[in-house]
C-alpha cells in the first residue's frame, strides 16, 4: 500500500510536470488507490439450492421447460459486527456450461461425469477485494440460462434479471429471518438499501434489465450503481436515475462492436432532471474474457480462450490487439488489475458514498496504480442539474449546426464536412461509409439485434484543410456566467478513416473562451487530455478477401478542460466558446456533448 | 443432405519460399490436413415450427455475441445446442412462415455479426421431414 501511494504521488508529480496543472497533480497525489486491500478480513462461502431450483418466466414456455440453478459464491467481512454492509452482486456472461477434462459443452444440467464450469467463481479476484472494504459480494451462477437463452425472444436478458431478483429475495430472507445454509449469520447484517450490480457481457445487459425489473416491482431493493462490463445490448433498454459505468475493452473479440456503449449514449438526455452520473471506461489493450479467470486460458482447462485471437480472423496480426511485436495487449493479470481498480472504485463511490475515487471516473485523475495500465480513457456525463451541468450544444439535430442548446448562434469557418451523423433521420445512419467499414468499428451506431432500426449517437462530423478553421458556439444573454462550473467537457474522437489525420499521430486543437469585454483565453486540448489519440489497429485488410478487423474503432471520449486553465477572462460573462483547429494543419473529428460542468472544487 | 467443405479460414499472405518449403518437406502432413466439413443434418417440422440441425467439424463457439443463421437475405437468431451439449451442432428454429419464405437454392451460412463464419452451401427444401437414410 505504501508503495502504491508513492507511485501515485509520483504519477501526480509527473502529471504536474506534463501539463502544469497543480489541480490535477494534487488530485492524483492525494488519492488513495481503490485497488488496495481494505481493512476487513474476508470469508468466502457458497450457497447452492440445486441445478433446477428456479424457472425464469419465459423459460417455462420452452419445450421441455428449462430450469436453472440457484448457486452463488459470497465474500463478506469475517467480522460482521460493523454490519449492516452494502451488497454488491456480480453476474457472469455467456460461456460453455459443462466440461469433461479439456472438452466444453453447452447443456444444463450437466450429464455426469461432466461437471459444471464455475463461471461465477471467475471474479473472486475482485469480489474478495471489494469485500475487504466492507461489502457483502455475491457472484451468482447462470449456466442454466446460458444453455437456453438463444431460444427466447430477448436472448435470456429478462431471465437474468429475474434470477438476480431471486437471489436478492434470498438475501432479504437471510437478512430478516435467516435460512439455510447460513442460519442466522446474516440476520440484520445486509443493507439492501445499498445494492450495486455488475454484469459481464450478456450479464451486463442483464443488470441493466434488472434495474428496470426491480423498479417495476416497486423497487424492493435500492439499486445504487450499475456496472455493465463488456456488455451486449440486444434490446436497447435504457436506465436513468442510477449511476452507470460501462466498461468497454478495446480489443474485445466477442462483443467486438462494443454495443454496450449505447447504455451510456441512450441515457444521456433521456430523462430530464436525471441526477445520476454516467461513465464509460475504454480500456485499451483489454479483451473480453480475461475479466473472468475461469474464461482465461492456462487458468481453467476447458472452454477458455483469448477471444481476440480465437474469434477475430487473423487477429493475431493486428498491431495493437494482436500478438505481433510491439502490440499493446494487456496481460490477463493487468486486465484483472483494471477490474480491481475500477469495479472497486465505482462501487465504493456510488454504493459506499466515498468521494476519493470520483476523479478517476471523470478523467480528472489518471488510472490508479492498481489498474496496472495508464491506457484507460473515460467519458463522463454529469447529472442533469443546472448547478452541475449547463449544456452548450448537445448536437442532436441539424438545428444544432446553426443554433445551440442554449439558443446561441453556431458558426464555423473552413470545416468540411460539417454535418451530423449517427443520430435520428435524416442523419446518415453511420459516420463512416458502411459497408465497407464494419459496424464493429463504429460502436456508437452499431445496430442491436432486437431493434436493428434504432439509431445511435448523433455526432458532429467535421474536418479541416487549413489551420485557420474554427467552430464557435455563442452563449446567449443570461447563459454566460459559468463561474460556478469547474470544467468545459466535450466528447470527441479522431476519425481514423479521414486521411487528413496523419496515421498514428494524436490530434490537437485550441479552445478559446471570450468574455463580454473582448478578453480571450486559450487552452490546448493536448495539455488536458489524451482523448484525441489516433485509434490503434490495422486499417486495411491483411490481404484481399479477408475481413477488416474490428479495430480501429471510433469511441468518443471526454475531453475535460478545467476553467482554471482560462486565465484573464471574466467567467461571469463568457460570450463564446470557440474551437480553433490551429494545432495541426489538417484533421477530422467527431464531436458530441459540449457543456460546462461540475461545481467548482472547494479550495 | 447438404454438405460443403472448405479449407482453413482465410489466411494471411504466405511468402512463396515458405510455400515451396512446405510443399517439399511437409507434403505428407498437408495431405492429412482435415478440411472443415459443414452439413445441414436435418430439417424437421416440430410442432408448428421448423428446426434446422447444422453440424460442423469446427465447433460453434459459445459467445455472448449473437449467432445468426442466414438463408439468402433472411436472418434467424433462435437457436440452441443439442441435448448432448455438443458444440459442433446448432439447431435453429424458424416459424413455418419464416421457412416458407426461404427459397430452394438460397445460400445457408452461420455467423457472428459481420464476421465470416460457416458455409453450409445451398438450401435443399426437399430435406424437410426426410428420414435419415
Amino acid at each position: 500500500m505504501r508503495r502504491n501511494l508513492r507511485v501515485y504521488v509520483l504519477a501526480g508529480l509527473a502529471l504536474y510536470l506534463l501539463v502544469g496543472d497543480w489541480r490535477a497533480a494534487i488530485v492524483s497525489a492525494q488519492l488513495p488507490d481503490p485497488g488496495d486491500l481494505g481493512p476487513y478480513d474476508v470469508t468466502r462461502e457458497e450457497y447452492n439450492f440445486g441445478d433446477t431450483a428456479f424457472t425464469p418466466t419465459d423459460f417455462a414456455d420452452l419445450v421441455p421447460p428449462a430450469r436453472v440453478e440457484v448457486l452463488a459464491s459470497v465474500h463478506y467481512p469475517t467480522d460482521l459486527s460493523a454490519a449492516p454492509f452494502p451488497l454488491v452482486l456480480f453476474l457472469h456472461g455467456r460461456h460453455p456450461t459443462c466440461f469433461r477434462e479439456d472438452v466444453a459443452f453447452l447443456q444444463w444440467p450437466c450429464t455426469p461425469p461432466r461437471q459444471p464450469i464455475p463461471s461465477y467463481q471467475g471474479y473472486d479476484y475482485a469480489t474478495e477485494l471489494l469485500a475487504s472494504h466492507g461489502y457483502i459480494v455475491v457472484s451468482i451462477s447462470a449456466n442454466g440460462i446460458n444453455a437456453r437463452d438463444n431460444s427466447v425472444d430477448d436472448y435470456g436478458i429478462l431471465a437474468r434479471a429475474e434470477l438476480i431478483q431471486h437471489h436478492l429475495d434470498l438475501w432479504a430472507q437471510f437478512n430478516s429471518t435467516g435460512g439455510d445454509p447460513f442460519g442466522t449469520k446474516f440476520v440484520g447484517k445486509v443493507d439492501l438499501n445499498n445494492v450495486g450490480t455488475l454484469g459481464h457481457s450478456r450479464g451486463g445487459e442483464g443488470v441493466v434489465r434488472h434495474f428496470l425489473f426491480n423498479a417495476a416491482q416497486g423497487s424492493p431493493y435500492a439499486i445504487k450503481a450499475v456496472l455493465p462490463l463488456a456488455p451486449s445490448d440486444f434490446n436497447r433498454a435504457v436506465i436513468n436515475n442510477v449511476p452507470l459505468a460501462v466498461l468497454l475493452p478495446y480489443c474485445d473479440g466477442d462483443v467486438s462492436d462494443l454495443q454496450g456503449v449505447h447504455f451510456f449514449d441512450d441515457a444521456r438526455y433521456n430523462v430530464p432532471g436525471d441526477r445520476a452520473p454516467k461513465h464509460t471506461l475504454l480500456v485499451m489493450g483489454a479483451n473480453h474474457n480475461f475479466y473472468n479467470t475461469i474464461w482465461t486460458p492456462e487458468i481453467f482447462p476447458a472452454g477458455a480462450v483469448n477471444d481476440w485471437t480465437a474469434f477475430v480472423v487473423n487477429g493475431d496480426l493486428d498491431p495493437h490487439c494482436g500478438t505481433v511485436p510491439g502490440n499493446q495487449r494487456l496481460t490477463a493479470e493487468q486486465q484483472r488489475g483494471t477490474g480491481q481498480a475500477y469495479f472497486t472504485g465505482f462501487f465504493r463511490t456510488y454504493v459506499g458514498g466515498e468521494s476519493d475515487f470520483l476523479a478517476q471516473f471523470t478523467g480528472e485523475a489518471p488510472p490508479p496504480p492498481s489498474a496496472m495500465t495508464e491506457q484507460i480513457v473515460v467519458s463522463y456525463h454529469p447529472p442533469d442539474d443546472p448547478l452541475v451541468r449547463r449544456d452548450v450544444n448537445r448536437l442532436l439535430s441539424a438545428t444544432n449546426l446553426t443554433s445551440n442548446t442554449l439558443g446561441g448562434a453556431v458558426t464555423q469557418t473552413g470545416l468540411t464536412p460539417y454535418d451530423l451523423c449517427g443520430g435520428e433521420r435524416p442523419q446518415p445512419r453511420h459516420c463512416l461509409p458502411t459497408p465497407p467499414q464494419p459496424t464493429a468499428r463504429q460502436p456508437h451506431t452499431t445496430p442491436s439485434a432486437s431493434v436493428p432500426q434504432r439509431r445511435g449517437l448523433s455526432q458532429l462530423r467535421m474536418g479541416w484543410d487549413a489551420a485557420s478553421a474554427t467552430y464557435q458556439n455563442e452563449l446567449p444573454a443570461g447563459a454566460g456566467n459559468v463561474s460556478s462550473y469547474f470544467a468545459l467537457p466535450f466528447r470527441a474522437s479522431v476519425n481514423f478513416l479521414d486521411s487528413r489525420n496523419p496515421s498514428a499521430v494524436p490530434q490537437d486543437f485550441s479552445v478559446t473562451l471570450t468574455d463580454g469585454a473582448g478578453n480571450s483565453a486559450t487552452a490546448r486540448v493536448r495539455d488536458w487530455s489524451a482523448a484525441l489519440f489516433f485509434p490503434p489497429g490495422q486499417i486495411p485488410r491483411v490481404s484481399p478477401g479477408t475481413p477488416l478487423f474490428p479495430v480501429p474503432k471510433i469511441v468518443l471520449n471526454t475531453i475535460r478542460i478545467p476553467l482554471s486553465a482560462f486565465m484573464k477572462v471574466d467567467l461571469t460573462d463568457i460570450r463564446t466558446v470557440r474551437f480553433d483547429f490551429d494545432q495541426q494543419p489538417t484533421g477530422a473529428l467527431l464531436i458530441a456533448d459540449i457543456a460546462f460542468a461540475d461545481a467548482v472544487h472547494p479550495q | 443432405m447438404t454438405e460443403t467443405s472448405r479449407g482453413t479460414r482465410p489466411g494471411r499472405p504466405w511468402p512463396w519460399p515458405l510455400t515451396l518449403l512446405l510443399f517439399l518437406v511437409g507434403l505428407p502432413a498437408l495431405a492429412t490436413a482435415q478440411p472443415e466439413v459443414n452439413m445441414i443434418k436435418s430439417i424437421k417440422t416440430v410442432r408448428s415450427a421448423v428446426e434446422l440441425q447444422l453440424t460442423s467439424s469446427r465447433s460453434f463457439g459459445v459467445r455472448n455475441a449473437l449467432v445468426v443463421l442466414r438463408i439468402g437475405t433472411q436472418k434467424f437468431t433462435k437457436s440452441r445446442s443439442p441435448e448432448d451439449g455438443s458444440l459442433n451442432t446448432l439447431i435453429f428454429t424458424l416459424t413455418a412462415d419464416e421457412f416458407a419464405r426461404t427459397a430452394p437454392g438460397d445460400r445457408v451460412t452461420v455467423q457472428y455479426g459481420d464476421e465470416p463464419g460457416w458455409d453450409f452451401g445451398t438450401l435443399d427444401k426437399r430435406l424437410l421431414d426426410k428420414k435419415a437414410e
